[in-house]
């Protein structure tokens, strides 16, 4: 069982001498299938485990791939994760496909190349009505940096709004791939699937690789089960993997024993004697957590170790860091091995234990970008039970000080002493947003107010466009995506990467309550946003914050000067004057309503704030 | 033998004040309506046989007539009910028998009657000496006919003489409360009750006041007008016993007493409350649907659990000038209350409690927003 999911598909290995087939490389195609979210990567993918009989239709659990709660729920894939398929063409032949599903957003791109890296071939799938979007074209282009084949297919003919003749020259003329003959299907109708396979074969070429040469696999996956330790998801590149053969992590240079080797089929591991060049398959070493198995490194032999690693791994920092922390200061311990338990799959969540003066003891939590952070927080909620009160998200900045030290800092209450502080860095980013030409100017505006520069437009097509802006980090990770959503009424999609740090003019906001300053509320910011932030988050707190008994003035301040105020007035008359007949019940239910509302009060210094309206302050919803 | 209070409801009016959601029904001099309030009064003297019989051991030493408007009834009928209390219930000498009265109906005649049918405390609903401010309360009277009625009390002989306010009704400011208040001292009033006027849901007053055809007196003023009443009745001479009650010494009324310090009582009628043996139950039921179930010697009787336990010796001591005290019920109910103590210095520091040692109470400031301090100390618990 894996640990901490609520997994549907059971995992346990299955005798080798059950179905083995001789390795044949020149018969293997290993393929990812790329789309932008709800293009129909997913539901086509099913369709090829049922063609390839991988899966009985009976059986088939849609989407069998997306094996979390959240991921089905969301519509999205999260984690990679690799099928080796075997299918039987119209030339006879038996094929083995290895279909390696990527992650669908941004926040992964790290994972996606990796998955990428594994292949020869992408199937990109285009929404026959939608066009090419955001993704289409980032995740193309990122397959064609990695020199693969890349298989278009139009989907969803069978809506109405399908044009697919629109969106093969759309394919020809933006990515500049062959595209008119791309095969046309629907993968929830079940049409021309077996088109796509045909083309899987023919166009995609099969690995190449030599099993004499020293071991070099690339892990593009990992996951840990309680028996077995932490399995590994790679594609050996050369040489062979076996059980009993010793083996080193060439990034990390930790050494292992192989205890097992087999592929991923649908719904289980099989077990394979070895696993050679140009195959896609697990091992499993008695390995304690998946922060042993870094997505990209290369898995060679102790012995006879290969003279370089693969190339494109990176080490994978976290973007985005927010405050998490229990809202019954009692479940720290639950927090912590919730924490745990997640980052044994999920070794881009990086965390550290923290305290806050309003919030109690938590931690500080780094994750890839803002989905990883709404997953990770929607996970531990619903899989942990955990009731959380959650920082607004932050990035890390740098900071130079007048001592000639640099530090990073994604924590306001680390912030030093302004006097400290000589100049200061934040990251900003290359971001992508496609849109209809009709929004424009209202997305121009959002980027300028966001503090971002204008680099490009493109056209797209006569009524799409490519913008591209350089925007700071911290102005994206609050709502931007959102506002971006709601100005564009859904038609605009957005892409981002990190591209550096540059110099900004940066001062720490805090907010006080009665005086006291609450160290959870505090935000870095850009000098010329403080003011306008500091009267927001101050009109928040007002209209959130109930009627104490007495004044609350209610201040944000930059450096120890107020430059925003609200005051809340107190609370004149709460009284049940009269008694009718002795009727206590109804004034016991009454106060008993008002105590529990106050029990769920958290005291913020002499202050008690519920626990909705703190959030609510944290997030800044519009 | 425990002691008992003993509550009659008298659901009878001539007609309803449109802020009022106490249960009672539109009654007129027509002689059905003599024949359903003789009906009653029988009804009511054959439960209290039934409830002495069930539950032996029991004294009563106080008894009140609330309604509605119990004066309604007439001395006589009035009078043979206080026989059934007297008879079934051994009524201690000295008792305090309570009747609401409402000033329409009363002169020194009737009030002669009441007290040789056996009253000797008399509550007369005056709400406010200002004619427009009687009139946006929709009382059958004016100024005038309230002070008679005081006067008619007293000249008949009634020597404890309550007389029931409201405060921050529509029209109403501390300035007009201020002179109700000057008239209300020349008169023999022994007792005060000044509620604040709440608009309850399903009242016309709701109605009216969503509509804006009344407007209630904005929280300023009704702070005001309640610190005035509070300064001006202490002032003259007249304890402030509970949130809403002020009397002169030894003119408490014990009844209500019972109410805030868990003592027992037994309420007949429907929509009546009791709590007797520890538990409180009402009878939630129409007058017919109450008639109807009594034919077969049944209640509608509706549980509300047990009562007298640690929060509501809380809830209902802190409406008491004097409070409760803190190590007595550490004592009687072995509950760590430090946090409480430490709460109610919090409060002290902002004027709204005291403490004298482990005794905490409220302070007027306090008693105005008592359901907040309340429910702060419970949810300590």
């Amino acid at each position: 069982m894996l640990c901490g999911f609520k997994s549907r598909l059971e995992f346990y290995s299955i005798p080798s001498e059950v179905i083995f087939l001789s390795y044949k490389p020149e018969n293997i195609r290993n393929f990812c299938i790329i789309a932008h979210i709800d293009h129909g990567k997913s539901t086509l993918a099913d369709r090829i485990l049922e063609k390839t009989s991988s899966v009985a239709s009976r059986d088939m659990e849609e989407q069998i791939l997306d094996n979390m709660d959240l991921e089905r729920e969301r519509g999205i894939t999260i984690k990679a994760r690799a099928v080796r398929l075997d299918y039987t063409h119209t030339d006879g032949q038996q094929y083995v496909f290895n279909l390696i599903d990527t992650p669908g957003h941004v926040d992964f791109n790290y994972e996606v190349s990796r998955s990428l890296a594994a292949c020869e071939g992408a199937v990109m799938v285009v929404d026959a009505s939608q066009g090419i979007e955001a993704q289409t074209l980032a995740n193309t282009y990122l397959a064609i940096e990695h020199d693969l084949e890349v298989v278009p297919v139009i989907n969803k003919i069978d809506l109405p709004s399908a044009d697919p003749d629109r969106v093969c020259h759309e394919i020809e003329d933006i990515i500049g791939i062959p595209a008119l003959d791309a095969p046309r299907i629907s993968a929830k109708m079940s049409l021309n699937i077996e088109e796509v396979l045909a083309r899987i074969v023919s166009d995609i070429p099969a690995p190449k690789g030599d099993i004499d040469k020293p071991l070099q696999a690339l892990i593009f996956d990992s996951f840990y089960d309680s028996y077995k330790g932490v399995i590994v998801d790679v594609r050996v590149m050369e040489g062979k993997i076996m059980p009993g053969m010793r083996i080193k992590m060439m990034q990390t240079g930790a050494e292992f024993t192989v205890v097992e080797t087999g592929y991923m089929r649908a719904t289980q591991l099989q077990s394979a004697p070895e696993l050679c060049a140009g195959e896609v398959g697990y091992l499993a070493a008695s390995i304690k957590t998946v922060k042993d198995t870094r997505v990209g490194d290369t898995v060679t032999g102790a012995e006879h170790p290969a003279s370089k690693p693969l190339p494109g791994y990176k080490k994978v920092n976290p973007m985005v860091f927010s405050g998490v922390y229990p809202a019954d200061g009692a479940k720290y311990g639950d927090l912590r091995d919730a924490l745990d338990k997640l980052s044994l799959n999920d070794a881009s969540l990086s965390y550290e234990p923290e305290t806050s003066k309003a919030l109690g003891f938590g931690f500080r939590c780094g994750y890839l970008g803002l989905l990883h952070m709404e997953i990770i927080q929607e996970r531990l909620e619903r899989e942990f039970n955990l009731d959380l009160i959650t920082t607004a998200p932050s990035v890390e900045y740098h900071l130079h000080l007048t001592s000639g030290e640099t530090i990073a800092m994604s924590n306001p209450t680390n912030y030093p002493d302004p006097a400290m502080i000589a100049s200061s860095d934040e990251p900003f980013v290359n971001a992508h947003i496609y849109t209809p030409k009709d929004y424009v100017g209202s997305i121009m505006d959002l980027c300028q107010d966001r503090r971002g520069e204008f680099k490009d437009m493109k056209y797209l097509d006569d009524t799409r466009v490519d913008l591209h802006y350089e925007l700071p980090l911290n102005e994206i990770v609050y709502d931007f995506f959102d506002v971006l959503k709601s100005r564009t009424r859904g038609y605009a999609s957005f892409d981002y990467e990190l591209m550096g740090f540059k110099p900004s003019r940066l001062v720490k906001l805090d907010i006080l309550l009665n005086g006291e300053m609450v160290d959870a509320l505090s935000f870095i910011i850009h000098a010329d946003k403080a003011y306008e932030r500091g009267r927001k988050m101050a009109e928040k707190l007002k209209e959130n914050i109930p009627r104490q008994l007495f004044e609350v003035p209610i201040q944000a301040a930059v450096g120890g000067k107020i430059i925003a105020r609200e005051t809340i007035k107190a609370l004149r008359k709460d009284v049940l004057a009269k008694c009718y007949g002795g009727d206590i019940t109804r004034k016991k239910k009454l106060l008993e309503k008002q105590k529990e509302g106050k029990k769920r009060m958290r005291q913020v210094g002499s202050v008690e704030v519920s626990q909705e309206a703190f959030m609510s302050v944290l997030k800044l919803d519009e | 033998m425990h002691r008992l209070g003993i509550y009659i409801h008298v659901p009878f009016c001539l007609s309803k004040c449109p802020y009022c959601d106490f249960y009672s029904l539109a009654v007129s001099d027509s002689s059905g309506d003599e024949d359903k309030m003789d009906a009653y009064v029988s009804m009511l003297c054959s439960q209290l046989a039934w409830f002495s019989k069930e539950y032996p051991g029991y004294r009563a030493d106080t008894v009140y007539f609330g309604g509605g408007t119990p004066v309604l009834l007439g001395a006589k009928r009035l009078g043979r009910i206080l026989q059934a209390v007297r008879g079934n219930f051994s009524l201690v000498s000295g008792a305090e028998i309570t009747l609401e009265a409402n000033p329409c109906l009363m002169d020194e005649a009737v009030c002669r009657e009441l007290l040789s049918a056996g009253f000797n405390r008399i509550s007369i609903g005056v709400q406010s000496l200002q004619e427009e401010e009687l009139a946006l309360l929709g009382r059958r009277h004016d100024g005038k006919t309230a002070l008679a009625a005081l006067d008619a009390a007293k000249n008949a002989g009634f020597g404890n003489i309550s007389a029931d306010l409201m405060l921050a009704t529509p029209g109403q400011t501390p300035g007009s409360l201020s002179r109700t208040l000057d008239i209300l001292m020349e008169t023999p009033v022994t007792h005060i009750s000044a509620y604040l006027l709440k608009v309850e849901p399903g009242t016309p007053y709701y109605s009216m006041a969503a509509s804006g055809i009344i407007t209630v007196p904005d929280e300023d003023t009704v702070a005001q007008c309640y610190q005035l009443c509070v300064k001006r009745l202490t002032g003259e001479g007249f304890l402030q016993y509970e949130i809403s009650n002020f009397a002169e010494p030894g003119y408490e009324c014990r009844h209500n007493l019972k109410y805030w310090q868990c003592g027992e009582y037994l309420g007949l009628g429907p929509h009546a409350h009791s709590f007797m043996n520890g538990r409180r139950f009402d009878f939630n039921a129409t007058l017919a649907e109450y008639s109807e179930l009594w034919k077969e010697e049944k209640f509608p009787m509706h549980e509300n659990g047990p009562g007298g336990d640690l929060e509501e010796k809380l809830m209902l001591g802190l409406r008491l000038n004097q409070g409760v005290d803190l190590s007595g019920l550490n004592r009687d109910f072995g509950a760590e209350l430090s946090p409480l103590l430490k709460k109610s210095r919090e409060y002290e520091r902002h004027g709204l409690m005291k403490t004298e040692g482990s005794r905490i109470f409220l302070t007027p400031e306090g008693f105005l927003v008592s359901n907040s301090i309340i429910s702060g100390l419970l949810a300590l618990l």
